[in-house]
């Protein structure tokens, strides 16, 4: 019965000893906490070792940005440790991306052997030779011993002294290959220069042959007020169309300056239709009185035709009066396209001249009481005057902004505490380093 | 405008788009190519490391093991003939690739008959010189073998680009060819023979 325990018992520590480890599943420490470098999972070295090593390889990459891994475990079965130890180190990454500072260091028991790893950028500081050194010197003596801990921890310092002493210079990256991109873009630029004037190119037939359309004038405003909708609508939707498809593809994020110049896209078609309404509005009409044609006179010309209060109104860019004459009767005809301008119709004179000109305040607003303001309207053109007095609100306690303020205040505090932000719990990963076999395997 | 202008713009943009598609495309075979080429730069490289490594390492053997001359020989042969095999990269036929693997195999023996007859002498293995030489050449080796496979991936990743539709127009319109890999070492898909 004891017998049968005792080889049970042995049978369980053997599964356990036994346990070996794939690239997969070995404890990646950066994964529990990110100011852990030491992967021991098998309990080979002391906790304290841990701590320390952890503590100085911590100190090494605040100085300059090496990472330094350090895997001990007591089997990866019958696998060759150096490749092994190559492969480990490219799947976690380990030293920065750009500089390649990493180390792996990968210490097997039941093979008796230690290999470091060194990464592309520490090549230069720890050279093979220099790599054998430290673990014929330093750490093979105490590991015939047994010393795990000591061996480590006098390799792991030889090391640190040796890479302390580098520099790495840090590029930011390039990840996006412009050169496929940007003739994509250009692509789809033309592509949008040709729609948008194919699009006002359609408007502008269909307007100028409708025979629907009263006169010039109407032709004019329907160009425009369809042709800057379908520009918008291009120069809108076309980035509103490609900041989604950036969030859903997941495409990096920089490609959004891409999408800037797109309006742009639209100015030819913007620029040829306005030459269309121009030369709409100019176009000769039939006579109505003869059957001739009528043609339009130029700015100078008209005035002849147009009442003082008209002349005016063009004037002031308020009012736009086109006068076209009959080449054989002699009968003319005035048509009016009324500006986008802050004036308004004078209730006096019916001249488009009236505007606001002064406000006043009569009577200030205080918290106890409304308060008073007067607002004159005048007419440039016949001095015509209005006055409107309006009330003023009383004045409130500002207890709006004072609301905005504390929800502010709050979610601003929200997003300074809790978990998360910049603690040390969690975890992180290694920046993403490459090797490239360098190194040395010493046993005992 | 007349429908037949419109479809004519219309056919005029897509041509536009399938240009500057095969830019693009084009552009990204050019970025692949130009891979594959600095790994085999990579590759050249470890091998080159290790041709410079050994005048050292035969001149350190020299000094213990006089009487291994023929061996010795052997390996500065090896060395003379494997540097003279070169192959440039634009050019990367499985032709010439398959005569420099020859060419770098037989340093390859050379160097191991070399190590082999080392073990006979306990004070060469003692010398702290030789011991760092023997763990640079082993470190080479095994850059050798990363940049060799991670070469072979690139130019895997790269045929397999070229050949895909539809890419592979592209690539037949502006030339571009397969490119070769590294094959096992002849002898080494065997199973060694174990004997008692």
């Amino acid at each position: 019965m004891r017998e049968i325990l005792i080889s049970f018992l042995m049978m369980i520590s053997a599964v356990v000893y036994a346990a070996e480890y794939t690239i997969e599943n070995i404890p990646n420490p950066k994964t529990t906490n990110r100011d852990a470098y030491v992967s021991n999972p098998d309990g080979i070295l002391s906790a304290e070792t841990v701590a320390q090593i952890s503590a100085e390889l911590s100190a090494l990459e605040a100085t300059n940005g090496s990472e330094v891994a350090v895997v001990v475990v007591n089997s990866i079965g019958y696998e060759e440790i150096k490749p092994f130890a190559t492969n480990l180190f490219k799947h976690w990454g380990i030293g920065k991306s750009q500089n390649d500072n990493g180390l792996l260091v990968l210490f097997v028991l039941d093979q008796r052997k230690v290999t470091f790893e060194t990464g592309y950028g520490l090549e230069g500081a720890l050279p093979d030779a220099i790599c054998k050194r430290i673990q014929t010197q330093q750490m093979i003596p105490e590991f015939k011993n047994g010393n795990y801990d000591a061996g480590m921890l006098a390799g792991i310092s030889a090391v640190i002294s040796t890479v302390k002493g580098e520099t790495f210079v840090t590029t930011p990256e390039k990840p996006i290959a412009w050169n496929e991109v940007l003739p994509i873009a250009a692509g789809v630029y033309i592509l949008i220069i040709l729609l948008s004037l194919v699009w006002v190119g359609s408007i502008v037939a269909k307007v100028r042959n409708d025979k629907r359309y009263p006169h010039n004038i109407a032709r004019y405003k329907a160009i425009k007020s369809e042709k800057n909708a379908v520009l918008i609508l291009l120069s809108v939707l076309i980035p509103v169309l490609g900041v989604g498809s950036i969030i859903l593809f997941k495409f990096p994020f920089p490609l959004i300056i891409l999408l800037f110049p797109v309006p742009l896209a639209t100015i030819p078609a913007n620029v040829y239709g306005k030459l269309m309404m121009r030369k709409i509005r100019r176009q000769p009409i039939p006579c109505t009185e003869c059957g001739s044609t009528m043609h339009i006179l130029s700015e100078k010309q008209e005035d002849a035709h147009l009442k003082l209060a008209q002349q005016f109104e063009e004037q002031l860019h308020a009012v736009d009066y086109d006068v076209f004459v009959c080449d054989s009767c002699k009968n003319e005809a005035i048509f009016t396209l009324d500006k986008p301008s802050a004036y308004s119709e004078c209730p006096k004179c019916g001249t488009k001249a009236f505007i606001l000109k002064d406000k006043k305040t009569l009577v200030a607003p205080t918290y106890i009481s409304a308060g008073t303001e007067r607002t004159t309207y005048h007419c440039k053109f016949c001095g015509y005057e209005e006055h409107h007095n309006d009330n003023i609100p009383r004045l409130q306690r500002n207890s709006g902004s004072f609301v905005g303020g504390a929800v502010a205040g709050s979610i601003l505090s929200s997003g300074r505490g809790g978990f998360g932000g910049g603690g040390g719990f969690g975890g992180g990963s290694f920046g993403g380093g490459m090797s490239g076999g360098g190194g040395a395997t010493s046993g005992w | 405008m007349k429908k037949g202008i419109i479809v004519l713009i219309a056919i005029a943009g897509i041509l536009i788009l399938g240009v500057f598609w095969g830019i693009s495309k084009y552009n990204g075979l050019v970025s692949k190519d130009e891979a594959v080429n600095g790994q085999w730069a990579n590759v050249e490289n470890q091998y080159q490391r290790r041709a410079d490594l050994i005048p050292n390492l035969v001149a350190t053997v020299k000094g213990y093991a006089k009487h291994e001359s023929e061996t010795l020989e052997g390996v500065v042969a090896a060395r003379a003939k494997a540097t003279q095999v070169t192959v440039d990269a634009d050019n990367l036929t499985s032709e010439k690739l398959q005569k420099y693997q020859a060419a770098q195999g037989e340093l390859t023996s050379a160097l191991g008959k070399l190590l082999m007859i080392t073990e006979n002498y306990p004070e060469l293995k003692a010398n702290q010189n030789f011991i760092e030489l023997q763990s640079q050449l082993e470190g080479t080796e095994n850059r050798i073998t990363t940049e060799r496979g991670r070469f072979n991936d690139l130019a895997k990743e790269f045929n397999a680009s070229i050949r895909k539709f539809p890419t592979n127009i592209i690539a037949s319109i502006t030339g571009f060819d397969k490119k070769a890999y590294f094959e096992a070492e002849a002898g080494s898909e065997k199973a060694p023979k174990v004997e008692f």
